[in-house]
């Protein structure tokens, strides 16, 4: 007889790898997307910033400022989406009586973190070779607003995969939610830029404030935006993941009744 | 051992909660002993299954496992369709944790499985059928000490279907099996036990006969009821004259009355006719003061040619419902 937790440790490798072929393999050379997807964006907005001749914002180098921002965000979302999507993407292996929700749901999260990592790594060793960029200044701050983001995606889709199950209307909502927040957090236009009271409001976005927070370790010299409140930042991850496992806890039957 | 207690289990429906499916059902099945589940069309046996194999949480009580239970087989359940077959394969083994002798397991399924290069296509390219061989042979990789079966016999060509029996029958030497089949022979083949449920509540008995006769012996009056009585007359007096009239009239889909395709009624009135039985058309049913329900195709019988179809009838209905 295998312990509980022996039998979770097999089911999270199978799933991991399971999940792996599915997302890198599924479609021709679904892997190169991946790595597209920032290089696109980062590409054509700074198009947009060279236009109007932005060599710096807020004391930074634009192009470590859109491409730190743009991997930042991405982490978060393609984090969230992914979970969100995980327990309906695998409605079929709850016959097997090992598989959670939840796990499901966690592997995703670990998927896409490595997977992201390694996108990011190649982007910022590249552009830093070219003298596009520079490397982080503060190592240690970044792998904990890393780590922050990250578990903002991970807590977001643990809430969002189960109430997206309750509700499959809400699912739709959160999807719509997704593009608006691409704008409110900051990652290509400045969020100091704009007025106080507004801005106040906006940094109460703890993706906002998650993005900020990854700037601020690529360069010390950045004038990050007051607003920035790591504690706030922390105290919101906490909540976003107690809040996603509570939900996971409390309708895991219900949602894998079908 | 598994021990079932006292479990109650309703589903959310559209409508809000639905009616209770299992209404406070117990049993132990001490260890090596097979055991049929019997009982009409929605009368919950592969919910139980489910429950037994700790695929769905019961809404109350609980169901303790003293032994390797498989998952439940049969209904081509627990494929990813978008990975191939070896994809599928792989994960299972993997999952059940058989990390070091992976390719000798993944091999024995191929063989099984008898897929030839669909095994390394998508499974959403599979027929049912197809779908079905790959979810047994899998199963048949492991060793578990109660293998779960809904309807696994029943699916797959002829050829398979026989080499599916053998391997269940050597399965038997070992280990136990709970099945759900609506062919009689099939359940006296595997099982020693039975358990019929009716409206909510389980029958436990010792020996499958019992099991079945109980269920037999419920049937004519559910039969009937599926004809709607006509107008004016209550369902009782329509169950009256059917038994008068000698010929025991059936409605072609048993069970709940629902939509089928019509290539199903015909197949079901080809065989009908094959097996030599004569088929009523609506104005002799009309005749006999009964309304047909929509979708039905009906076969007017003797009482002798009756479980002979019944068997018959059900494989075809499951391969129907795939």
């Amino acid at each position: 007889m295998r312990t509980s937790f022996e039998i979770t440790l097999t089911t999270w490798k199978a799933l991991f790898l399971r999940e792996a072929v599915a997302r890198l393999f599924a479609g021709r050379v679904a892997w190169l997307w991946m790595l597209l997807e920032p290089v696109v964006h980062i590409t054509f907005m700074l198009f947009i910033f060279t236009v109007v001749r932005m060599k710096t914002v807020g004391g930074m180098d634009v192009v470590t400022w859109l491409l730190s921002g743009m991997l930042a965000f991405l982490l978060f979302r393609r984090t969230g989406t992914q979970c969100m999507n995980a327990i309906n993407a695998n409605q079929a292996l709850f016959t097997y009586r090992q598989v959670k929700p939840i796990d499901t749901v966690l592997v995703r999260g670990g998927l896409e973190f490595l997977l992201l990592l390694v996108v990011a790594s190649i982007l910022v060793a590249v552009t830093a070779l070219l003298g596009l960029a520079t490397l982080p200044d503060d190592p240690l701050e970044l792998v904990v607003s890393i780590l922050c983001l990250w578990l903002l995606g991970v807590g977001f889709g643990l809430m969002a995969s189960v109430a997206k199950e309750m509700i499959p209307e809400l699912g739709k909502i959160l999807d719509l939610l997704m593009t608006p927040m691409y704008f409110f957090s900051g990652v290509i236009f400045p969020i100091g830029s704009i007025p106080p009271p507004y801005r106040e409001w906006l940094m109460l976005n703890p993706v906002a404030q998650g993005v900020e927070a990854i700037r601020l370790s690529f360069s010390s010299y950045y004038h990050a935006i007051p607003e920035l409140n790591l504690p706030y930042l922390y105290a919101s991850v906490l909540f976003f993941v107690f809040i996603g496992l509570a939900l996971q806890v409390r309708y895991a039957g219900r949602v894998v009744t079908r | 051992m598994i021990v079932v207690k006292d479990i109650y289990k309703r589903y959310r429906t559209e409508h809000g909660l639905g009616e209770w499916v299992l209404n406070g059902v117990s049993f132990t099945i001490p260890p090596k002993v097979s055991v049929g589940l019997v009982g009409r069309n929605g009368a919950g046996k592969s919910t139980l299954l489910k429950l037994i194999a700790g695929t769905d949480m019961p809404t109350r009580g609980n169901v303790e496992r003293h032994c390797r239970v498989s998952w439940p087989m049969g209904f081509g359940g627990g494929l990813q369709p978008s990975l191939s077959g070896r994809q599928n394969a792989k994960f299972v083994c993997r999952l059940h944790g058989r990390g070091e002798d992976l390719n000798a397991r993944i091999a024995g399924i191929e063989e099984f499985a008898e897929l030839g290069a669909y095994f390394d296509e998508p499974v959403k390219t599979y027929s049912s059928g197809m779908r079905s061989r790959l979810n047994f042979a899998m199963s048949l990789a492991f060793d578990f000490d109660v293998y779960i079966s809904d309807e696994v016999t029943a699916a797959g060509d002829a050829a398979f279907k026989n080499k599916a029996k053998s391997a269940f029958k050597k399965l038997t030497d070992h280990a136990s099996i709970i099945m759900v089949s609506h062919g009689e022979g099939t359940l006296r083949d595997f099982c020693t036990a039975g358990i019929w449920l009716n409206e909510g509540k389980a029958y436990w008995f010792d020996d499958i006969e019992d099991a079945l006769k109980a269920y037999k012996n419920s049937l004519p009056a559910e039969d009937a009821r599926m004809l709607k009585s006509p107008p004016g007359k209550n369902r009782q007096e329509s169950v009256k004259s059917l038994s008068l009239a000698s010929p025991v009239l059936k409605a072609g889909l048993g069970g709940k009355p629902r939509t089928v395709q019509a290539q199903h009624v015909t197949g079901l009135v080809r065989q009908a006719k094959n097996a030599g039985l004569i088929l009523a058309t609506p104005e002799q049913i009309a005749s006999l003061g009964f309304v047909l329900n929509e979708g039905a195709s009906p076969i007017l019988m003797s009482r002798e040619a009756e479980s002979k179809i019944t068997t018959e009838y059900f494989d075809l209905n499951n391969q129907c419902s795939y």
